[in-house]
């Protein structure tokens, strides 16, 4: 069981980093690799990197759906510790985790990218960002629940002590 | 350090480590698997000129990634240090060793590929090596933290237990020798 919620993890991550440095390098470094090629090349070359894109995209997403699933129904436990704060962030990466995916995909489903392509797929690398800033802060949280959950609970009936008891 | 900027500080730091792997690993990712595929039609001096000047644009990713990354991973590694310290975590040392050497070396070899006015010999194979070890760091770093969740769990776990247990076996008044 160990190896797999290791594996889970690293799953999960992977397919992150897939998607969110795919997606940095496809918007941010590939055009301007390509500024000084011919406008033939440069459209070819584009258009041949999103299809490859799109395979890894459909790949890191169903990866991402299961091992983030599973890793929900594990940690199901921790996450009820502080249960107003832990649930909203959760349910915050969750939401916000699902939008990214939809908008990446319907970025991607045609085979011709459209007119506000650049721009949407920019404001998509910024909410990737900010649901791994969410990641950060669920896992921040939980970690310091579970840290907390090691300092002794003080006695709660100091009468039942047999040193409080009268002589 | 106020405790909530602090906690702000640790997080901030924590996106930092993870987004900068991102940009890292996602690049390379995509060094050595999409671009050869992506311009495999085009004359070699263009394959050339593409990606010399994608080369050079990652450059300066890399750099800001790589600072970032040791500063932040600096930063978690001397929050970490006593527990690493305590017996019961001395599990968790070579993994995170091995992460933190792994890294390091990840990083040079990533700033030797793009700092240089020219790609080394053997770039593509130099990728391989990098990718592969990127890949095992990540691996390293996912279970140094499982293990020392799983300690403190089970620390956790002892303490309860032991607070819980005299309290619960203390008679009460009154109620010695009911059985």
């Amino acid at each position: 069981m160990e190896v797999v919620v290791v594996l889970s993890r690293y799953l999960h991550v992977m397919s992150a980093i897939l998607a969110v440095g795919g997606a940095f390098f496809i918007r941010f470094i590939l055009p301007a690799g390509l500024a000084q090629a011919d406008a033939g090349s440069r459209e070819a070359v584009l258009l041949r990197c999103r299809k490859l894109f799109k395979i890894i995209i459909h790949g890191a997403v169903t990866l991402l759906i299961l091992t983030g699933a599973f890793n929900t129904w594990r940690n199901w436990a921790d996450y009820k510790l502080t249960i107003g704060i832990m649930h909203g962030l959760w349910g915050g990466h969750m939401i916000l985790g699902l939008t990214v995916i939809t908008i990446s995909l319907f970025l991607l489903a045609p085979a011709q990218p459209g007119k506000s392509h650049k721009s949407i797929m920019k404001w998509n690398v910024a909410l990737m960002f900010l649901v791994v800033l969410l990641a950060s802060t669920v896992n921040f949280v939980r970690t310091s629940a579970i840290k907390e959950r090691m300092i002794p609970p003080a006695p709660a009936a100091p009468a039942l002590l047999p040193t409080t008891r009268p002589a | 350090m106020e405790d909530w900027l602090r906690h702000v500080f640790l997080v901030t730091m924590r996106w930092l480590h993870i987004v900068c792997t991102t940009l890292i690993v996602g690049g390379t990712l995509f060094f050595e698997f999409v671009l050869p595929l992506a311009i495999e039609d085009l004359k070699r001096e263009s394959q050339l000129a593409v990606f010399g000047k994608a080369r050079w644009v990652f450059k300066q990713v890399v750099w800001v990634s790589a600072i970032l990354l040791l500063l932040s991973g600096a930063t978690t590694m001397m929050r970490l240090l006593d527990t690493y310290h305590q017996p019961s975590y001395h599990s968790t040392l070579p993994w995170a060793l091995a992460h933190i050497g792994g890294g390091i070396l990840a990083l040079g070899i990533a700033l030797m590929l793009t700092t240089r006015r020219r790609p080394p010999d053997h770039a593509v194979g130099w990728l391989r090596i990098n990718l592969a070890l990127l890949l095992l760091v990540i691996l390293a770093a996912e279970i140094t933290r499982h293990i020392r969740l799983t300690v403190r769990e089970r620390d956790a776990a002892m303490i309860r237990d032991t607070v819980q247990k005299p309290l619960d076996s203390t008679p009460r008044d009154g109620a010695k020798g009911d059985d």
